[in-house]
């Protein structure tokens, strides 16, 4: 819902001259594009980095930042000259290889002074000071302090981060991503002309092995202009209604007997090899810890795409029953469904179990031993919180609008779902917070859950207490909307007198504050102060667990090499894989449940390989030839689309296509045949042509060591023509 | 006077989402073969300084009806409020008037041996709504009314910006107007 409102402001803006709007892609998808008005600036896929590098070098050299905000050592300081932000630019670090805490912040005790924080050289004595203490401090200090034991080799987090952006001149830079060093200094000068009123944002460049550092630099930008928080500047989303943590109505977030999860994530993910039994077994035996057999991704969040590889792999240890539900990771990973890897997933060795809750016959689910049948997005409960450029506060609400279709199962006879099946199982083995007495509400009362009614109608009710409560439902919208004949357990699973709240939540798809009101003076009305970091502690200390050297603390141009740091472009060179894919985001198929929705099958059929016309006459290629896209590990074919709007060496796939399950195929469901519908699998899918890494000994999809982040974009690829 | 329906789509503001062809999709039922509204996407100039033009496209309500008058039967007609429309009872599905249009503005239902195609979605029209298609556009590039009362929005547009209309050189009098189709097409100047 919110992109359609982000293009609708954008338009707005531009044909108002209101915004000046330059879009950075491999792709020329031609959104807001007003000749005059908007600048399209090709970039090669996977160097998005190089680019934001290169601005900042521009913003150092040109001293453009805004020095008076950056020179704020804590919050007080920086909210006294009117910011709702702070950063960490003018805090020391030490850098001395010979003091025990290198890498990390320069503490007090380290000076043996008093107090807590962090330390700063103070820009009234020029002497160290306590971050909270000095109202502004040195931004670029590097050079030696006094300590409790001798001189301490120091420098702020500033100068770190300007050392490493200058690692690369900007001609560098500019080679790297294929977009000029003018080109460069234009962008970093407009984007410093309107002090604090600049924003950024992104999506395509984060999906590369190399994109920790882009993800990193591009929100650094706007904080070198003191931006959060600002109107005109960086927001954040707005909040969301009260659901399903305690609520002023129910708790739904605890209950007696909780079991905390607790323990190592199979992905790989948020946890340091060097804490592992296989790190310490290693050191104990006097063997070199490194590699280890997969990477341990320190900085990855929520990686599910890495949970398959590490079960196929059996490391860092063996699973036993895998629970896909609303989720397709063998079409949505990049480099998994490949021969070698899809042998592995179908060894029960490898996984025993595998259990999918799914509404059509996916790609993953046909790997799975017992498939339950889920309710579709007409048939289920859903509560959706704010999603990208809506600053105001809402929560929207799906809830079924028909009787799902699935059989009616289990203890109380309710049509079978990804919530039905994980209620009857847990009262099956006994599992504490389901069946009677399970959740507590406002008084003490415990309340049943027994069906899905039974916890999202509750979900409803905080959010409809909180706060100003919601007015109940008018007569008419409750008989046009169907509320006024709702099943008796859904009006049982709250208390008579919030159910007519409850239903006009429900009418007005959710709750929703004014979307007028976003600021609040100069400021966002939302978001916290908060605190924007230059140097990061927690990576700087941190060891990619392959090559067992330490992450940088600052965002450096890495280019893209396998997980033992060897070049991509050495093993898999230019002379023989002149292109990179891009791999994007199509209008009318953004995700990937929609090839079977009959509207968008008519509107566009199919994705194509897009390639620019200046590279389709070099290598001698045609309009609308069919060919064979080949990447080192694997191969597809597709229709090519020579195109002005694509940078030179790029061949761009949309995602979604390419399909090769998800109902395209006859599936017999006992005895009874499911005709196939073959558009559903018409087009190139991208990720099964992502490499694999050899430089691990596990069998392993290329991805970012520290951050998990597949070879989505930028995979390596040739062109070989099929007629 | 009557009223004489017109729509006026400003392509500086079409994003291409092809928002509008869904909504008409499903707002009139229209089968798998064809659409009553599309979004035509064509690049103009040359790497890197390219540009894409989006033109959305539907009926043009035409003021000489050449796909009326190649009609047999009489199923076809213009109404009073300027709205040319197909009286499918009537419609004995030979097609004649699919290739009388230059605009590939109607639909051969082969199947049902029916033609489709767009009536300013009549049947909004009759309870006071606006075409589908107009209120579902996402960055409300497409404006709709009555060309004949000089304070409707769309008699404004015309008044204060140049315009075009597509196939000029067909002479049949569109009723759908475009605006900036010239700031994209003079860069291949
Ligand atoms: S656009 Fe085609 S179908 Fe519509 S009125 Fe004109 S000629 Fe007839
Ligand atoms: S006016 Fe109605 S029928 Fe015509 S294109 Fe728009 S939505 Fe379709
Ligand atoms: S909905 Fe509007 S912006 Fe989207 S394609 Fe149609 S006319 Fe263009």
């Amino acid at each position: 819902m919110s992109f359609q409102t982000l293009a609708r402001k954008t338009v707005k803006g531009v044909m108002e001259n209101k915004l000046k709007l330059a879009v950075i892609d491999p792709l020329m998808q031609g959104g807001t594009d007003i000749p005059g008005k908007t600048k399209w600036i090709p970039i090669k896929p996977s160097t998005d980095g190089a680019l934001v590098l290169g601005m900042m070098h521009w913003i150092f050299d040109k001293e453009k930042f805004d020095s008076k905000f950056l020179e704020c050592p804590n919050e007080e300081a920086a909210q006294s000259i009117g910011f709702k932000s702070h950063t960490n630019a003018t805090h020391l670090v030490i850098v001395d290889d010979k003091h025990p805490n290198n890498k990390k912040f320069l503490k007090p005790e380290d000076l043996g002074l008093e107090g807590d924080g962090f330390i700063v050289i103070d820009k009234k004595t020029g002497k160290p000071q306590l971050h909270s203490k000095a109202s502004a401090a040195h931004l670029f200090y590097n050079g030696e302090v006094e300590g409790k034991k001798g001189t301490i080799k120091v420098a702020t987090s500033l100068y770190l981060l300007k050392q490493g952006v200058n690692r690369y001149s900007i001609d560098e830079y500019a080679k790297i991503c294929g977009i000029s060093a003018k080109q460069i200094e234009e962008i970093a000068k407009e984007f410093t002309s309107h002090g604090h009123k600049v924003a950024v944002d992104t999506l395509g460049g984060t999906n590369s092995i190399n994109a920790l550092p882009f993800t990193v630099a591009l929100w650094l930008l706007p904080a070198l202009m003191g931006s959060y928080n600002m109107k005109g500047g960086m927001a954040s989303n707005g909040p969301s209604f009260k659901t399903f943590a305690e609520g002023p109505k129910y708790d739904l977030a605890t209950f007696d007997g909780q079991v905390k999860p607790s323990g190592v994530k199979i992905s790989r993910e948020q946890f340091h090899y060097e804490n592992t039994t296989e790190y310490k077994n290693k050191v104990a035996q006097g063997k070199n810890p490194y590699p280890s057999k997969l990477p341990w991704h320190t900085n990855g969040l929520s990686l599910d795409g890495q949970t398959l590889f590490s079960a196929i792999n059996k490391y860092p240890y063996q699973c036993k029953i895998l629970v896909n539900c609303f989720a397709n990771p063998i079409y949505g990973t990049p480099s998994l469904y490949q021969e070698t890897m899809i042998e592995e997933i179908k060894k029960t060795s490898n996984i025993p179990l595998i259990i999918s809750v799914d509404i059509v016959m996916g790609e993953t689910t046909s790997y799975a031993d017992y498939i339950v049948p889920d309710t579709s997005v007409y048939e289920q409960w859903a509560m959706v919180p704010v999603r990208a450029n809506i600053n105001t506060k809402m929560t929207s609400v799906r809830h079924p609008i028909i009787e799902p279709a699935t059989p009616k199962v289990g203890s109380s006879n309710q049509p079978i779902s990804m919530e039905t099946f994980l209620i009857e199982v847990a009262k099956k083995v006994g599992m504490p917070g389901f069946g009677g007495d399970a959740i507590k509400d406002a008084n003490g009362k415990l309340w049943p859950l027994n069906t899905r009614e039974d916890y999202f109608m509750k979900a409803i009710a905080n959010m409809a207490y909180d706060g100003d409560v919601v007015s109940n439902i008018e007569k008419e919208d409750d008989k046009i909307t169907g509320l006024d004949s709702i099943p008796k357990h859904w009006q049982d699973a709250v208390k008579a007198d919030e159910l007519f709240a409850v239903k006009n939540v429900i009418a007005k798809g959710g709750r929703f504050e004014a979307d007028t009101n976003y600021y609040d003076g100069e400021f966002m009305k939302y978001g916290n102060p908060s605190k924007i970091c230059f140097y990061s502690e927690n990576l700087a200390n941190s060891k990619n667990s392959i090559t067992g050297e330490y992450n940088e603390g600052m965002p450096v141009w890495m280019p893209e090499t396998l997980a033992d740091g060897t070049l991509v472009s050495e093993v898999y060179p230019s002379e023989e894989y002149p292109f990179s894919i891009c791999s994007s985001k199509s209008k009318l198929r953004g995700i990937s449940m929609l090839n079977n929705c009959p509207t968008l099958q008519v509107l566009s059929d199919k994705n194509y390989i897009e390639i620019n016309a200046l590279d389709a006459k070099d290598f001698g290629l045609k309009d609308g030839q069919e060919v064979t896209v080949e990447t080192p590990t694997n191969k597809a074919t597709g229709v090519l689309k020579v195109k002005q709007g694509v940078s030179r060496g790029t061949l761009g796939i949309s995602f979604g296509y390419g399909k090769w399950e998800y109902g395209s195929k006859d599936t017999t469901i006992d005895g009874k045949v499911i005709k196939g519908e073959e558009i559903r699998s018409v087009g190139t899918a991208t990720n099964p042509l992502a490499l694999a890494d050899k430089s691990v000994e596990g069998k392993y999809g290329l991805s970012d060591v520290v951050s998990g982040t597949h070879n989505r974009s930028g995979i390596k690829a040739k062109i070989v023509p099929l007629s | 006077m009557s009223r004489k329906w017109g729509m006026v789509i400003d392509v500086r503001k079409c994003v291409g989402c092809h928002a509008c062809s869904a909504a008409c999709r499903i707002e009139n039922n229209v089968t798998k073969e064809g659409n009553r509204s599309w979004v035509i996407e064509q690049e103009v100039s040359n790497y890197p300084e390219v540009h894409t033009l989006k033109v959305p496209q539907l009926c043009n309500h035409c003021d000489n009806t050449p796909c009326v008058s190649a009609c047999p039967v009489e199923a076809t007609a213009k109404n009073e409020q300027g709205i040319v429309y197909v009286d499918r009872e009537k419609c004995i599905g030979c097609f004649a008037c699919v290739g009388a249009c230059p605009y590939g503005a109607r639909i051969k239902e082969t199947e049902n041996k029916k033609v489709d195609k767009c009536d300013f979605c009549a049947h909004r029209l009759e309870h006071g709504l606006l075409p589908a298609c107009v209120t579902t556009c996402t960055t409300q590039a497409r404006f709709f009314g009555d060309l004949n009362d000089p304070n409707s929005t769309v008699s404004k547009l015309l008044k204060e910006n140049k315009y075009e209309v597509l196939l000029p050189e067909e002479e049949l009098g569109p009723n759908v107007y475009y605006i900036g189709i010239n700031e994209y097409k003079n860069l291949n100047k």
